[in-house]
């Protein structure tokens, strides 16, 4: 049996460590000694209404700490004024050794409707996957998919034509919103994460611009550090 | 009088620093995190995935993890989007999502068995009528490098139900073991692209 040996701790783990305890997010004491180097992470959520009279998460899943898969399955949401969908769904799974590690995330809804109507979508799905090994790690975004998307009765060019990352436009009145919304972080040496919000829309403050609340629509992200 | 300077100093960030955290609002759940961390068995022959095959109105997205030690669950959503599809691989009962929580058999199968995982258990289907039923499962899975889009392949078999072919996103990742060798309907359609 090949015998995992942590030569003190990786430098990407101990900026990890910093970041959480920046966000107040703390490391549990006892993970330190059992931990090897190779760590992995995932997260989905169908979808979250964030807003100021609080916050909803609909068909969310968390990868275990000791990897694994973790997945939650809801047939309706609905938050009234704000969101409905259907045929809600999240899985991740992901696990490390120690040649490798990888994690990977699906988050989907069908039939979205968003601020009664101002927003529709046929189907949405957010795809996240981190990998790594001795070579590096990486991310990426492959599968998303936005179907039938129409912001503010216009649809896009297409039916099955996804935006390209990062696409904003403006909601009058309300904010605006992202579509395939991507962010990646890392060094991709040592770590490497993804998360992809298929649609978030920023709801604004009309008077001061400041963003008072959020909605997000296929919401997957995946995780790895060495 | 050092120590007092200093204290000076630290005032006006103490004071923005506890400003933003008055003003700090509500976490997002849907924000970027940190990974969280994991310890490894390295006796147990494991292999984990998931992801989507296929696209267009007519694909699948997956996760699974499976053991040697007859551990595991999968997640398969079968969608039709265009409702059933009379005559249809993969659409001829509409969408539906199965879930498998026991792994009865698993091992590597013959045809790769460097790359390759093939696991049967039992579980159960959910139609979009509300029905439901319970079936058993087959699957083969390979991890023929990274990224997995493009690359890795699955199948996922269902009485009436075969779908396979290599992802259109995620990953699947083979975990080193020392499994013993198994063949199921799936096994067969593996197609090694390395």
């Amino acid at each position: 049996m090949k015998r995992i040996v942590t030569r003190g701790i990786p430098r990407s783990l101990l900026a990890l460590a910093a970041l959480g305890a920046i966000s107040g997010h703390t490391l549990p004491a006892g993970r330190w000694e059992a931990q090897t180097s190779y760590g992995v992470g995932g997260q989905g959520y169908a979808a979250v209404v964030n807003l100021a009279t609080g916050t909803q998460q609909f068909a969310g899943a968390a990868l275990p700490a000791e990897g694994g898969m973790a997945n939650a399955d809801l047939d309706n949401a609905a938050v009234a004024n704000t969101f409905t969908a259907s045929t809600l769904t999240s899985i991740t799974t992901g696990m490390a050794d120690s040649a490798g590690a990888s994690a990977q995330t699906t988050a989907e809804a069908a039939d979205v409707n968003i601020l009664n109507g101002l927003i529709t979508a046929r189907q949405v799905l957010a795809v996240a996957a981190s990998y790594g090994d001795q070579q590096g790690a990486a991310s990426e975004a492959g599968g998303s998919m936005l179907l039938g998307v129409v912001v503010n009765g216009v649809p896009l060019a297409a039916d099955d034509a996804t935006p390209a990352p990062n696409t904003r436009t403006d909601l009058p009145g309300v904010g605006y919103v992202v579509l395939n919304e991507q962010t990646v972080t890392g060094d991709g040496v040592h770590s490497s994460s993804m998360t992809v919000n298929m649609i978030h829309v920023y709801v604004r403050d009309a008077l001061t611009g400041v963003t008072t609340g959020e909605i997000v629509v296929g919401s997957a992200q995946s995780a790895v550090a060495l | 009088m050092m120590q007092r300077t200093q204290a000076l100093h630290l005032a006006p960030l103490l004071a923005t620093t506890l400003v933003a955290l008055a003003c700090e609002k509500p976490p997002n759940p849907a924000a970027p995190k940190q990974p969280s961390f994991v310890t490894v068995d390295e006796k147990t022959d494991r292999i984990t995935g998931g992801g989507k095959l296929d696209g267009g109105r007519d694909f699948a997205t997956f996760g699974f993890n499976a053991r040697s030690d007859d551990r595991g669950q999968i997640e398969w959503v079968q969608h039709c989007l265009d409702g059933v599809v009379t005559g249809s691989p993969t659409c001829s009962s509409g969408s539906f999502t199965f879930h498998g929580s026991t792994v009865g058999r698993y091992g590597a199968p013959a045809e790769d068995p460097t790359h390759c995982r093939a696991w049967s258990g039992t579980g159960e289907a959910k139609f979009q009528d509300g029905s439901t039923a319970d079936d058993g499962f087959d699957v083969a899975a390979c991890d023929f490098g990274q990224p997995g889009r493009g690359m890795d392949f699955i199948c996922f078999s269902l009485s009436g139900y075969l779908r396979s072919g290599n992802l259109s996103g995620g990953n699947i990742q083979r975990h080193e073991g020392s499994p013993e060798s198994f063949e199921n309907a799936c096994a067969t359609t593996i197609v090694v692209t390395t």
